[in-house]
């Protein structure tokens, strides 16, 4: 089976590198690769693929370590040979071995230089080490399924049964089509209720991605002809709930009520792609192909998965999709057409881009943050290593005179530039480790793929590229100045001369230049992240949290209706009754329950109903009739978020039992369905149902801060609650570590089977739905913070090496009567102007750059000129106390001491 | 003939290639040993020895033809041979080791 062959376990990257190193080169080598991969797939066929490769990292010191030794021995036999020859340092490899010797010297003599380097450049290539680890596992890796290109995904969460099987009949472009309907549901009869993620998936799920179960069976053509029966569970479930326990298969388990028998465990490489598209999922039942109840046009359940033929192009199944859709579009109008006449059309993407496609920009916009982060600390370091460089100016003069050649000098310094670079990426790749640890542990969520991060081969490859990249970089400039010495010259003057040499020095004011631009380009970046960050937590979000806790529940099927409505009644009724407890009201949904989403809710369309037309009639809806999202809610809602009445009056007990429905808007709906007209007392129908407005809310931030509210319309929980999603807002003084534990204890008192999915401080339930936003800005604070420390320690190196060249020039100027005030204005007015040049051209680049934020802002746009003269500004106050001090410094010099000296 | 001589690990090595007859690949001379010496082979201690005896002119080996299977990650597969000077070293051997058993066998036999 083609699958299967490609799903061959390979032996650990690493190790296999490092074993072909020790091993003999050619045939030999690689048939001894060969045996142990073999012997490693045996191993794996027969026990977990971790001791699998236990084995093999044994078999580095076991094989590869006896190689090693025999070669050594050879070795030590020709050591004669070789020192001999190292002794003439002749050849290529022998000058390169005289230079990592010099350079090594020269470090040893100036550890602390040395270290300031090696730290500077550590910290730039940890900063983009760790981005590229996480930009290199979300969005360079390929899927972890066989030929990941050929998976495609049908874009939109979900679609209908008939609607998958339309595409599965009349579509010849993919080898299989399947869906799979991720739910949450509650597991039963296996100790405590918990809620897990199952899916129900229809056949052939399994064959898209080519996996193959690791114990016991995937399902059989039986099991999707009538009700489920049996279930296959994820590696990850099977050992975290039941222990590895080998008698897993054939356990009986109850899902969402529903009886089951375990009869397959997948592999533990195996992931499902909804995993990645939120929850992971840990059960696979079949979905039934006769069920009824969800064969609806309107029931969008399922997520739409399919493999496209070999020789078939994207373009081409787009075609013929669209081809499709175009025909359903005439057979079924009132499904597959929108508004406007037109047929509904569907994508076809490319699964990887289905999963990744959200946090792409966010991880490129980061990447391209700590590049510049780390063109910063080249700068930087090419400012040392130029300051540095005045001071061996005679060192490679000497080194002329007697006889080196230019490249020969140039040779040396780009070996010790690239050593220095190559010792701060191995301290860049142990930063690397720490950062991806750290950011997987942060991750406010919304990124997937996150278990694919490492620092593997591949990363520690790109850290030795930018290292070495980085080390030519901040050593070019230096060593093409070096290698351009006047030899007489530099010998001639040992003193040095009164002012350093123009042409150095005005390289490095370049250099600062460059830092300020690039430090201001990242400070605009967070800036403008910032500022809307700011106004993002100011935003009126038209409800309040203060000591409120939240009680989100999920009962799955399960629980019938009645059950769920006369539970939430009974629980209330307790919870109300608790000591310290204000009030307490339930919804479907309180505002950013369930942030990003409305799949929690049911729509329907909302017209008014007039006088005259007391029946809906059908076609002549007044204004633009539009769906409404529909919240159920309980007496005390709105009380208890305190959110804003507008008109009439929120709901109480007796609404439920009115004959016509009473019915609460916010402020949006009611203004589409009635104008400016007052909506208390008007009825309208939803759906088929009239009902007549007693209130009017303002629009509450449901959905996040971020999104405006929709046109909901509230109706009265216990005759229309039908969702599997209770949420309960509880007002109380009592703390909330003791209030949780009472509202648990109740729960159970009233429903024992119910799994709680959480109770949360309702405040840390919006700081969460933000969590995003203030995630990446904080991370983009961070580096432009360093950016702007590291920019100004380049400012303040400088000035400070400038003023200490010209020693003698203050010293000479001030015995002639310059005032210590006119020196730190000569001082500050040089390091202003490099400031000021810089600044113009960050500004300029970070306008060109901010595009890129454009989709992160909130309340302002990347162009928003209050930032930019703010962080200007700011960048510009710690330009002129870097240049300060310097300056004084240099105020500060006796000139009789350089009178005397002259 | 002192160049003839050849230890034990070496002489096991060599019969269990013997054993396999055409088809003597690595893995299965490992198996081979373990199951007859009854004890672990270390696969490096193997792959020294089995170059040492090529450089000894003991075997021989050649590559197998055909592409290669998808377990061996693409990697290529030896098959051994004894030569004609192993098979001479092992009779060397043999009766070397034959000729100094002989009268010992009561001893032996009682421990």
């Amino acid at each position: 089976m083609r699958a299967g062959a490609n799903r061959v376990a390979a032996p650990p990257a690493v190790a296999e590198v490092l074993l072909r190193g020790c091993l003999p080169k050619g045939p030999v080598g690689g048939s001894i690769l060969g045996d142990l991969r073999q012997d490693f797939a045996e191993l794996c066929s027969q026990h977990a693929v971790h001791r699998a490769r236990r084995w093999y990292w044994g078999q580095v010191l076991a094989v590869g370590g006896r190689y090693l030794l025999a070669r050594r021995r050879l070795d030590t036999r020709a050591k004669t040979r070789y020192s001999i020859s190292r002794k003439t340092g002749s050849g290529l490899m022998g000058s390169l071995m005289q230079d990592l010797h010099y350079a090594f010297r020269s470090f040893a003599r100036r550890p602390g230089f040395s270290l300031l380097v090696i730290a500077l450049l550590g910290l730039g290539i940890g900063a983009t080490t760790t981005i590229f680890s996480i930009v290199d596992g979300v969005l360079l890796k390929k899927l972890p399924y066989p030929n990941p290109r050929e998976l495609v995904f049908f874009d939109n969460p979900a679609h209908s049964v008939p609607l998958m099987r339309d595409w599965q009949t009349r579509t010849n472009s993919y080898s299989v089509i399947a869906g799979a309907w991720d739910r949450t549901v509650d597991l039963t009869n296996d100790g405590a209720p918990v809620n897990v993620q199952a899916a129900l998936v229809t056949e052939d799920f399994f064959r898209i991605f080519g996996v193959t179960q690791q114990r016991g069976r995937l399902f059989s053509d039986d099991d999707f002809a009538g009700p489920a029966r049996v279930a296959v569970v994820s590696h990850r479930i099977w050992q975290t709930r039941w222990g590895s326990d080998e008698e897993t298969i054939g356990r009986s388990i109850t899902l969402a009520g529903q009886p089951l028998t375990v009869v397959g465990i997948l592999p533990r490489s195996f992931k499902s792609p909804v995993a990645d598209m939120g929850g992971e999922v840990d059960f696979f039942v079949p979905y039934n192909r006769y069920d009824e109840t969800a064969a609806s046009r309107n029931w969008y359940i399922m997520t739409v998965f399919a493999r496209l033929r070999q020789e078939v192009t994207h373009e081409a199944a787009q075609a013929e999709l669209d081809a499709v859709s175009r025909q359903l579009a005439q057979e079924h109008p009132d499904h597959y057409t929108r508004r406007d006449g037109s047929p509904r059309m569907y994508q076809v993407v490319s699964l990887h881009e289905a999963i990744v496609g959200d946090v792409k920009t966010t991880l490129y916009m980061l990447l391209g943050a700590v590049g510049l982060m780390l063109l910063i600390a080249c700068a930087n370091v090419a400012n040392l290593v130029l300051a540095r460089g005045t001071d061996r100016e005679r060192e490679m003069a000497l080194r002329a005179a007697l006889g080196a050649g230019r490249s020969r000098v140039m040779a040396q310094l780009f070996t010790e530039s690239v050593q220095l670079s190559v010792i701060g990426g191995g301290l860049g790749v142990a930063l690397a480790y720490v950062g991806v640890n750290a950011f997987e542990a942060l991750n406010p969520g919304g990124i997937p793929r996150v278990d694919s991060i490492a620092v593997d081969w591949r990363v520690m490859g790109f850290a030795l590229v930018v290292s070495a990249v980085t080390g030519v970089l901040f050593g070019v400039a230096p060593a093409f100045k070096a290698s351009r010495v006047d030899v007489s010259e530099a010998l001639k003057d040992a003193t040095g001369s009164v002012t350093a040499g123009r042409g150095r020095q005005r390289l490095r004011s370049a250099l600062v230049v460059l830092e300020i631009a690039l430090a201001l380009m990242l400070l605009v970046g967070a800036g403008l992240l910032f500022n809307s960050f700011v106004r993002l937590m100011n935003v009126d979000p038209g409800f309040s949290t203060d000591r409120i806790t939240a009680v989100m529940l999920r009962p799955g099927p399960s629980f019938p209706q009645e059950q769920r409505r006369e539970f939430t009644r009974q629980y209330l009724a307790r919870v109300r009754s608790l000591p310290g407890v204000e009030a307490a009201a339930a919804g479907v949904t309180i505002p950013l329950g369930t942030p990003g989403g409305s799949m929690c809710c049911w729509m329907q369309v909302i017209r008014p109903a007039t006088e005259e037309v007391a029946e809906p009639v059908e076609g002549t809806p007044l204004g633009n009739p539009e769906s409404a999202i529909i919240t159920p809610v309980t007496p005390g809602y709105f009380e208890v978020l305190e959110a804003r009445l507008v008109q009439g009056r929120g709901f109480v007990d007796a609404d439920e039992f009115e004959a016509m429905p009473p019915a609460v808007m916010n402020v949006s709906l009611a203004r589409r369905v009635f104008g400016d007209e007052r909506a208390v007392g008007k009825s309208f129908y939803f759906g088929d149902t009239r009902a007549v407005v007693v209130g009017v809310i303002d629009d509450m931030r449901h959905w996040g801060l971020e999104r405006e509210d929709d046109e909901h319309l509230y109706l009265p929980f216990f005759p229309y609650a039908s969702a599997h999603r209770i949420q309960i807002a509880v007002k109380s003084g009592v703390a909330f570590g003791s209030l949780a534990e009472r509202l648990r204890e109740t729960l159970w008192v009233v429903e024992p089977d119910l799994p709680i999915v959480d109770i949360i401080p309702y405040e840390r339930q919006v700081a969460n739905s933000i969590a995003e936003p203030r995630f990446y800005s904080a991370l983009l604070i961070s580096f432009a913070t360093v950016a702007m420390l590291l920019a100004a320690g380049g400012i303040y190196g400088s000035m400070l090496y400038a003023v200490g060249r010209r020693h003698r020039e203050m010293g000479i100027r001030l015995a002639l009567g310059a005032r210590g005030i006119n020196v730190i204005g000569m001082i500050v007015r040089h390091g202003l102007m490099l400031t000021a040049i810089g600044v113009g051209l960050g500004l300029a680049g970070a306008y060109a750059a901010s595009r890129t934020l454009e989709s992160f802002m909130f309340g302002i746009t990347a162009a928003d000129p209050s930032t930019y003269v703010a962080v200007s500004a700011l960048l510009a106050a710690v330009a002129l106390a870097a240049c300060y001090f310097p300056a004084r410094k240099a105020a500060a010099t006796d000139p009789m001491e350089t009178l005397r000296a002259e | 003939m002192a160049a003839s001589y050849i230890g034990e690990f070496e002489q096991m090595v060599l019969l269990a290639v013997l054993q396999q007859g055409e088809e003597a690949y690595a893995i299965d001379v490992r198996k081979e040993l373990e199951s007859s010496a009854q004890r672990p082979v270390s696969r490096g201690a193997l792959y020294r020895t089995l170059d040492r005896l090529e450089a000894k002119g003991y075997v021989t080996w050649q590559l197998e033809d055909g592409s290669p299977i998808p377990e061996r990650g693409g990697h290529p597969m030896r098959k051994f041979r004894v030569t004609g000077a192993g098979v001479e070293a092992l009779r060397a051997s043999r009766s070397a080791l034959l000729k100094l058993w002989r009268g010992l066998d009561a001893v032996l036999d009682e421990s």
